[in-house]
């Protein structure tokens, strides 16, 4: 993603990218035994032990970094009425994809 | 430091505030109206808390005991205190006995978990519990415990706040603002810190007891409790949706609770996530556009079938 204040158009290959390095930046001092290194596959709750507020914090990041506010993320953590209970990287970038389309 | 730091307000992180809030109070009693309890004899109310839905159920079965356990032992202190004030006498430390029936106005409180429940198979008519049930982890072995306490033909009756649908789209929409509002918060109170040359406040990983059950088991639908409930060997007579709006006020009131506190912000003191929710409540109204947020809560009364 750039860095210039009004270009807000992402690739998918952009949004992987940096969403991988935002989640490595926030779990670099974290204790985990998951190895291999964050990949699109890789599940926020079950591969790097993610709480209720790392995923807050998760989205904070995200914003501050594509620089848009209120992306409508609960439409992500809550599926038929109640939290998923698992996400995968590419089903963020996935998300925000559409959402940073939109 | 801002006027909103922890160092200017002390913040009550017990459920008394909330304990009070209107929209919270006309929510159990209308809960409670709804439960056939003018039989009722012995209830065990699980998870009590301040004992505000106990006082309710006691004021509905005015010939019956009641028997309260909690994790907390504040919680217990402040319900020994409100029941007092209401004339009840009260056990404390009670043996794991139910009070035979004629013992109305005693209030027996215990400080203890819910899903351990020592008493004798069939100690108690009636069995409660109010806004604490998505807190418990293991349902089954919950519910198959109840089932044991219960002679056949009593109640078992609860109401939560969080299940499959308990939050329209508008009020995810708040909540989830206020959480993130609440995230900058501490980090704003953090840099407040720095600048005055102390440590920031860090939060550590991995030690919340709450965030996990709260938020990470999976919220039953309607349909889904009633499955449960009927494999436990209950017929559910009454299901009941309630929409509950709550305002600023109301949102305040519960996020300043250590235990919503503790379940959301895991890993920050909990004094310093309280405040920050209890700060934040309005802005996250604000962001969203409204005054207040429609919370549904399912309200369940069963009867225990005969063996």
């Amino acid at each position: 993603m750039s860095n210039e204040a009004t270009t807000l158009k992402f690739t998918r290959d952009e949004i992987e990218r940096d969403l991988i390095a935002i989640l490595t930046d926030m779990t670099a001092d974290w204790d985990l035994s998951f190895e291999g290194g964050i990949q699109p596959d890789t599940r926020l709750m079950a591969d790097l032990a993610f709480e209720s507020i790392d995923v807050v914090q998760l989205v904070v990041a995200i914003e501050a970094h594509v620089q848009r506010r209120h992306l409508q993320f609960e439409k992500l953590m809550m599926v038929d009425g109640r939290y998923v209970q698992e996400l995968r990287v590419k089903e963020i970038v996935d998300f925000l994809d559409q959402q940073l389309a939109a | 430091m801002s006027v909103n730091s922890p160092t200017d307000v002390a913040t009550d992180t017990t459920y008394k505030r909330f304990s009070h809030d209107p929209a919270y109070v006309q929510a159990n009693a209308a809960f409670v109206a709804r439960l056939p309890l003018a039989p009722v004899t012995r209830i065990l109310d699980l998870a009590g808390g301040t004992g505000a839905v106990g006082q309710l159920m006691l004021a509905a079965a005015p010939g019956s005991s009641l028997h309260a356990i909690d994790l907390d032992p504040v919680q217990i202190d402040l319900a020994a205190e409100n029941y007092a004030g209401l004339g009840y006498s009260i056990r404390r430390d009670a043996p794991l006995q139910p009070l035979p029936p004629g013992h109305g106005r005693t209030v027996s409180l215990t400080v203890g978990s819910a899903t351990e429940l020592a008493f004798p198979g069939g100690s108690f008519d009636c069995v409660m519990i109010a806004n604490a049930i998505h807190l418990i982890g293991d349902k089954d072995g919950l519910i198959g415990s109840i089932a044991r306490v219960l002679e056949p033909g009593g109640i078992f009756a609860f109401s939560s706040g969080f299940y499959a649908g308990c939050w329209p789209p508008v009020t995810q929409q708040v909540y989830y603002e206020w959480l993130k509002e609440a995230t900058a918060w501490i980090a704003q109170h953090n840099a407040e810190r720095v600048a005055a040359g102390l440590p920031p406040v860090k939060r550590v990983r991995g030690k919340s007891q709450l965030a996990p059950v709260a938020y990470q088991n999976r919220w039953l639908t309607p349909d889904e409790w009633r499955e449960l409930l009927d494999a436990k060997g209950f017929d559910v007579r009454d299901m009941n949706e309630r929409p509950v709006m709550f305002d600023h006020d109301s949102l305040a009131s519960v996020g300043a609770y250590s235990g919503l506190a503790e379940a959301q912000l895991s890993g920050y003191p909990v004094e310093l996530a309280s405040q920050a929710l209890a700060s934040t409540a309005a802005l996250a109204l604000a962001t969203a556009g409204v005054t207040s947020v429609q919370h549904n809560w399912i309200e369940v009364c069963a009867v225990r079938r005969a063996d």
